[in-house]
């Protein structure tokens, strides 16, 4: 891997490469109007294209929070048109790597010991690199380790760093600043909290512990006595990304049983743990040729509030939307719809969530569902982009949705798409039983 | 512990104890029993131990890299790297030390002398390590600007040690971000760049028009 070349350095270095990516899109949108003013069957994929890439090599060059925006954008790919998709899922595999120096100086101030000290075996280079931080691999008595090694100065930046993504959100999601806001201190935190490498091996032992009865996940041991705020030591899990994977041509049996593993392994943190890993990109999967997957990074963990779980699982309880007043209820509550909204938004909404609702929560109408199923994927993303065309949503200037569906959406996005990959076509959608009981039963738990 | 050292220590922990720096040999001689005329076998004034002491942490500083096994392995680019981050932690033993004289010098310790002897050693080291960057080629060939190089990497040494000065995050993190920029950039403009290419080639083609 080449080592670092430049990262620019204040904020205002940042802006300035801000700055000129918005050029370069004003740019572009120029080149596409122009170019449409000749052949009007120009489509926006073009336009979308070249945006993307713009913004993707702008914000790859800031490398930390903003690297991770690009990459939660990448996540929801229903919010985004599919150019940006592709480019911004390029971010979740590389970052530029820090200098040997620094590594061994990060280990000295932690453990004041070098690297070649403390391990059997210490590559000199980064064997991977994420948004905020890099893995060497390691060695100690045969046994093989990952050691994560965290950028220096990544939690201070986090702030500035969104302050300069807001105007770029806002305008690819269309939402004025102070709704942005809302969504921005949410992700904020989250964060914060992924710079804690303390807190993430607590969650780690914690969250692969509780899941070890589920069957084919495979988890690293973590080693507290090699790790530290900035240095996480686990064991090294082998296995291939998604992409990598399928490229093995996988039999339909392994896909399936990974697929399983994987659905089991959400069901259990939503409904039992009520905590769940909500960072669902392939970089974080390591898929194996007999069926078993590797977990990694638990980073980002979102727990998920008592009183928000039941409104919005309530959603995928079938009966739900039979039940007028206790649909318009839960509306409310998770803010799809606001108190202020006049007769007619009310209407459109309502019909513009139930639809929404019934197309996301399909999988769970059935025992099984078949997530390689693309026609049912392309219905998701149609729908997206006719919402995004609608000018009632266009123009709407009011964010809906409360903060906490955004991890939890983001989450079942990334599920399901990775399942979508994978083509598993034969996935039991297991749920807890009050999901599908008649809902007064229900909201008397 | 020869008598040098032994009047090296006494004076830092002078400066610490009374935070400026003695006014004269006399009492420093008397604070560690020793007579003035042995003391200027040593040192003739008090700027030439401060100047010591400097050379003293370069010194420390580059015993320490070379003493590990990886540093010879390093690029010209992370040997650099590795001698500030050393020389950082050398420094932060001594980091009362050098905020006193740092403030006493009116914040511009290169206008008084006191780091002429480091300047020297360092420049050496320096010279040495952009030698060996020419054989790797990771310093371009420039004929007359590769001369200037050692004094841009004295300005750097100073930048870096102003920076760490007023560095007030934790663990002097920010110190650490800025050295790795700072040396990353100088080694990228100092390495073969597009400019070369474009010289070497209006050069050229002006020569054989």
């Amino acid at each position: 891997m080449k080592s670092q070349k430049n990262i620019p350095t204040g904020k205002i270095q940042r802006a300035t490469r801000f700055v000129t990516t918005g050029v370069k899109v004003g740019g572009n949108y120029l080149k596409h109007y122009t170019k449409k003013a000749f052949n009007k069957d120009l489509s926006k994929d073009e336009l979308h294209e070249d945006n993307a890439r713009d913004i993707y090599a702008a914000l790859s060059n800031l490398k930390g929070s903003a690297l991770k925006v690009a990459q939660m954008m990448s996540m929801d790919k229903n919010m985004l048109p599919k150019a940006y998709t592709n480019r911004f899922t390029m971010s979740q595999y590389s970052a530029p790597p820090l200098s040997g120096p620094l590594v061994a100086k990060t280990f000295k101030q932690y453990f004041g010991k070098t690297p070649a000290e403390i391990y059997d075996k210490f590559s000199k280079e980064a064997v991977n690199a994420a948004s905020i931080g890099q893995v060497h691999a390691a060695e100690i008595d045969g046994k093989k380790l990952a050691v994560k090694i965290q950028y220096p100065g990544v939690a201070d930046s986090i702030s500035s760093d969104l302050k300069m993504v807001k105007p770029f959100a806002s305008i690819i999601l269309g939402l004025p600043d102070k709704d942005i806001d809302k969504y921005l201190e949410e992700v904020e935190s989250k964060l914060v909290e992924e710079t804690d490498y303390e807190l993430e091996l607590k969650r780690s032992v914690e969250i692969s512990e509780a899941c070890a009865h589920i069957p084919h996940l495979v988890f690293s041991r973590y080693y507290p006595e090699y790790s530290s705020k900035k240095i996480l030591t686990m064991d090294w899990l082998d296995g291939k990304h998604l992409k990598e994977f399928m490229l093995t041509d996988p039999s339909q049996e392994v896909r399936n049983q990974i697929g399983q593993a994987l659905w089991n392994f959400y069901d259990f943190q939503m409904h039992t743990l009520k905590e769940v890993h909500a960072d669902p990109h392939p970089g974080n999967f390591l898929m194996r040729e007999d069926g078993t997957l590797g977990i990694i990074d638990f980073g980002c963990i979102k727990e998920i509030p008592i009183d928000f779980y039941r409104d919005f699982f309530m959603v995928i309880n079938p009966h739900l939307l039979e039940n007028e007043q206790l649909m318009m209820d839960n509306f409310y509550k998770m803010e799809f719809l606001n108190k202020n909204d006049s007769p007619t938004e009310i209407a459109f909404y309502t019909g513009v969530f139930k639809k929404m609702i019934g197309l996301l929560c399909r999988p769970f109408r059935s025992e099984y569902f078949d997530f390689s199923d693309d026609a049912y994927f392309k219905e998701i993303f149609d729908f997206g982009e006719k919402l995004a065309t609608m000018p009632e949503i266009r123009n709407s200037k009011e964010a809906r949705g409360s903060k906490h569906s955004l991890y939890i959406n983001r989450t079942y996005f990334g599920l399901y798409s990775i399942l979508n990959e994978l083509k598993a076509d034969n996935i039991k959608t297991n749920r807890p039983a009050w999901l599908n009981e008649p809902l007064e039963e229900a909201s008397n738990k | 512990m020869d008598t040098a050292s032994k009047i090296r220590k006494a004076f830092v922990e002078y400066v610490l104890e009374h935070e400026r720096t003695p006014k004269s040999i006399y009492k420093l001689a008397k604070s560690i029993k020793l007579k003035e005329e042995d003391f200027y076998a040593h040192y003739t004034n008090i700027s030439a131990i401060e100047n010591d002491v400097w050379r003293g942490f370069f010194e420390e500083t580059r015993q320490k890299i070379e003493g590990e096994e990886v540093y010879a392995s390093y690029s010209v680019r992370e040997k650099v790297l590795a001698f500030y981050y050393t020389w950082i932690e050398v420094l932060k033993a001594n980091r009362s030390y050098i905020s006193t004289l740092y403030h006493e010098h009116k914040h511009d310790l290169q206008a008084s002398q006191t780091l002429a002897s480091f300047k020297e050693e360092f420049h050496d080291f320096i010279e040495n390590l952009l030698l060996e960057g020419r054989e790797t080629q990771e310093i371009a060939e420039r004929p007359y600007l590769v001369e200037m190089y050692p004094n841009v990497f004295w300005a750097q040494a100073l930048l870096v040690l102003r920076f760490w000065v007023k560095d007030v995050s934790p663990n002097f993190e920010k110190t650490d971000v800025y050295i790795e920029k700072a040396v990353n950039f100088a080694f990228d403009v100092m390495g073969s760049t597009s400019l070369d290419s474009a010289f070497d080639f209006f050069k050229y083609a002006f020569q054989n028009r």
